[in-house]
């Protein structure tokens, strides 16, 4: 069971969505650790803990990004990924359910797309 | 010191109206159908003493209260004056158009974390629970970070349509729709703070 701490591993300053946005994206934290971190984690049957507290505070967008963007852009499937992620925070838990509709919106547009 | 010395004042007069009151009740062996016993034994005595004193404690317990109340009050009113006065300033930010995306969502968390902490520890020590109206705030403080922050994952490219929100090397900019969204917004979250100061100034 691994645990990622964004403000430790990533940064305290998250940013916009995008790397054209700006820097500490969602998109880039997605790429560079969320996603190779999750599909780990699928491979090995573990659940992957992330840790969202610490920071100076997120946008909507960099959550939708991260975790929005593992089934759009990564195409890992909702079921998957909720058996295989968990997200914690003491200080803004209302993040994690925001965190969840953004997935649940992901796929429900992915299979609009389909 | 004026205000001092009319309540000591008072407090004088008082004294000697219920002095005389006494003095003129002493006067009299009997109102009827009551009568004036002179004679005092030591259970009464110690009777007297001891209403006096719970009288006395009684009333040093409530003013002790009060006066922690009143400081508790000044307390929360003047941290709300701070988020009020934040969120003025930050509408004159909000004019340059031209705002960090750290900035404006680290400003939001701390407000937010900060109304929510302040409204739930004042409640612990005080009969209103203030958690819902702290909650509310905070919702408004949250709708305001989407309406600063939030870009489409989709944007679709529209020929003379300029986006609400535009991010670039962190630097947000805003059309001219969005600036007053969100100034409405701000305002909205002002109002709100300043019912809840005069919530908590009624209790």
């Amino acid at each position: 069971m691994e645990t990622l701490k964004i403000s430790k591993i990533f940064s305290s300053t998250p940013g916009p969505r995008s790397r054209k946005e700006g820097s500490f994206s969602g998109q880039q934290f997605r790429e560079e650790i969320l996603a190779p971190a999750i599909k780990k984690a699928i491979d090995n049957n573990e659940i992957l803990i992330v840790n969202i507290d610490g920071t100076a505070g997120y946008g909507p967008s960099f959550i939708e990004e991260s975790f929005g963007g593992l089934i759009r852009e990564d195409h890992i499937p909702y079921q998957t990924l909720i058996a295989h992620l968990q997200i914690v925070s003491i200080e803004e838990p209302y993040l994690i359910d925001d965190a969840n509709k953004d997935m649940k919106d992901a796929e429900s547009y992915s299979e609009q797309l389909v | 010191m004026r205000k001092a010395i009319a309540s000591n004042l008072f407090r004088s007069i008082v004294a000697v109206l219920i002095f005389a009151f006494g003095f003129m009740i002493g006067k009299y062996k009997s109102i009827s159908p009551y009568y004036f016993k002179k004679d005092l034994d030591l259970i009464g005595i110690a009777t007297i003493f001891f209403n006096v004193w719970l009288a006395w404690y009684i009333s040093r317990v409530i003013g002790k209260r009060n006066d922690i109340d009143k400081k508790d009050k000044e307390i929360v009113l003047s941290r709300l004056d701070k988020i009020i006065s934040n969120y003025e300033l930050f509408i004159t930010q909000v004019h340059s158009n031209s705002l960090n995306y750290i900035d404006v969502t680290s400003f939001i968390k701390r407000n937010t974390s900060s109304i929510e902490r302040l409204c739930k520890n004042f409640s612990l020590y005080h009969t209103f629970d203030y958690s819902n109206e702290g909650k509310e705030i905070s919702a408004e403080m949250k709708k305001l970070l989407s309406l600063m922050t939030y870009t489409s994952p989709n944007p679709i490219p529209i020929p003379n349509f300029q986006e609400p929100v535009t991010i670039s090397q962190n630097i947000i900019t805003y059309s001219a729709t969005r600036i007053d969204e969100i100034l409405l917004k701000i305002d909205t979250i002002i109002d709100n703070v300043i019912r809840l100061q005069l919530l908590i100034n009624s209790k």
